[in-house]
C-alpha cells in the first residue's frame, strides 16, 4: 500500500494551513485501531493554537511541533487497561501508526515523537495540557504539509526474516 | 482512507495459502514502520507449517486462530540493535499496525495476539522456538484468506467523547 511505503518522518512544513476535515479524518483513522479486548482506551488531544504548540516542545529533539500547523497527542486512559498501563502503550501505538499512515496517503507529513515511557517528556506535556492523572501521553504527532514531497525509501531486509525456525 | 477503517480482526480463513509475494508484501509493509531513533530493531519469525502453527496456537486461550490460519508471522524485538529500549515496544507495535493494514490492502484477514508483556505467553513462544536471549517476542500476527468474504468491513469506531481541543 502506497501510504505505508511513503511514510516517512517529516519534520518540516509549509505555512498552509490544515483543514478541520483533514485532522478529523487523522483522529478517526487513529480510533479505527485495534486494542487489547476492544478496550479503545485512547483520549486525543488536538492542539491548533500556536502558543501552546510552541510549549509542547518536549526537548531539542522535538522541536518540529512549533513549526506545524497542528498537532494530535495520543493518550491512554490508565483506568481502561486492565494491566494498569502495561497495554496502553501497544494499542496506543497502533493508533499513531493508523494517523501516520493517513496522513501519509493525504500527503501530509508527521513524525512519530514519543512521550512516555520517557517521563521527563511525559511530565512536560501533563502539565501543558493539565492532564488529569489517569491519562498517559503516549505520543505527540505535529502535522503539517511538507516543505518536500514524500518520496517512497525501501526498508526492506531479509536479514530480519527468519522461516518456521529461529 | 478506507483500508484503516476497514480493519477487522479476522479469525477464521480459508484452507488456501497465502501466495509468497504478498508474504514478503506484509513483512515489507512492517519494516516501513517508524522506528525510535530508526533503529529497526524488528525481526520477524514467518510460520507456516502445520504443526509448529498448532503448538503455537497453545500460547494463550485466545491463540486458537492460529492453528488453522495458514500463516503466522512473530514479531519479534532484537535487543542487540535498541539504542533507545525504552521505545521497543512503540516500534513493534508501529510494525503490526502497518502488517494488519497491509494484509487488508491484499485482500486477506489478521488478528493480532498480544505475547509481550504476558509473561507466560513470552514464555510459551520462547520455548517453542528457542529463541536466543536478545529476541523479544512481542506479538503474533495470525493471516489467511477469509472464510468470511466480507470479514473485513466498515464498522463506526469516531467517538467525539474521546477528543480534546487544546486543553483536557
Amino acid at each position: 500500500m502506497n501510504a505505508i511505503f511513503n511514510r516517512r518522518s517529516i519534520r518540516k512544513y509549509t505555512d498552509r494551513p490544515v483543514s478541520r476535515e483533514d485532522l478529523h479524518d487523522l483522529l478517526h483513522a487513529g480510533m479505527s485501531a485495534p486494542t487489547a479486548n476492544n478496550t479503545r482506551p485512547w483520549q486525543f488531544v488536538l492542539v491548533t493554537d500556536r502558543t501552546i504548540l510552541a510549549s509542547l516542545v518536549m526537548d531539542k529533539y522535538t522541536q518540529a511541533v512549533k513549526d506545524a500547523q497542528a498537532a494530535i497527542v495520543v493518550c491512554g486512559d490508565i483506568n481502561k487497561d486492565m494491566m494498569k498501563g502495561a497495554l496502553n502503550i501497544i494499542d496506543c501505538t497502533a493508533a499513531v501508526e493508523n494517523i501516520l499512515i493517513e496522513a501519509a496517503d493525504k500527503g501530509l507529513g508527521s513524525v512519530y515523537y514519543a512521550a512516555y515511557p520517557m517521563e521527563d517528556r511525559a511530565a512536560h506535556v501533563r502539565k501543558i495540557l493539565s492532564l488529569p492523572e489517569n491519562i498517559i501521553p503516549y505520543a505527540v504527532l505535529p502535522i503539517g504539509w511538507p516543505e518536500k514531497p514524500l518520496e517512497a525509501a525501501d526498508r526492506y531486509d531479509t536479514a530480519m526474516v527468519h522461516e518456521n525456525r529461529w | 482512507m478506507n483500508i484503516i477503517l476497514m480493519r477487522r480482526s479476522v479469525r477464521t480463513y480459508q484452507e488456501r495459502k497465502i501466495e509468497p509475494e504478498k508474504i514478503e508484501l506484509l513483512l515489507k509493509a512492517a519494516m516501513q514502520a517508524p522506528s525510535a531513533g530508526n533503529q529497526q530493531e524488528s525481526e520477524f519469525l514467518v510460520v507456516q507449517d502445520r504443526d509448529t502453527l498448532i503448538q503455537l496456537s497453545r500460547m494463550s486461550p485466545y491463540a486458537g486462530p492460529i492453528a488453522k490460519a495458514p500463516l503466522a508471522i512473530i514479531l519479534l524485538g532484537n535487543t542487540d540493535r535498541m539504542k533507545f529500549s525504552e521505545n521497543w515496544e512503540q516500534d513493534l507495535g508501529a510494525a503490526a499496525e502497518n502488517i494488519l493494514l497491509e494484509a487488508v490492502n491484499q485482500n486477506l484477514g489478521a488478528v493480532w495476539l498480544g505475547v509481550h508483556p504476558l509473561a507466560d505467553r513470552i514464555s510459551a513462544v520462547r520455548a517453542l522456538f528457542s529463541l536466543p536471549e536478545n529476541l523479544k517476542p512481542f506479538a503474533v500476527i495470525a493471516a489467511g484468506y477469509p472464510k468470511d468474504e466480507n470479514a473485513n468491513h466498515f464498522i463506526e469506531r469516531w467517538n467525539q467523547e474521546r477528543v480534546h481541543y487544546e486543553k483536557i
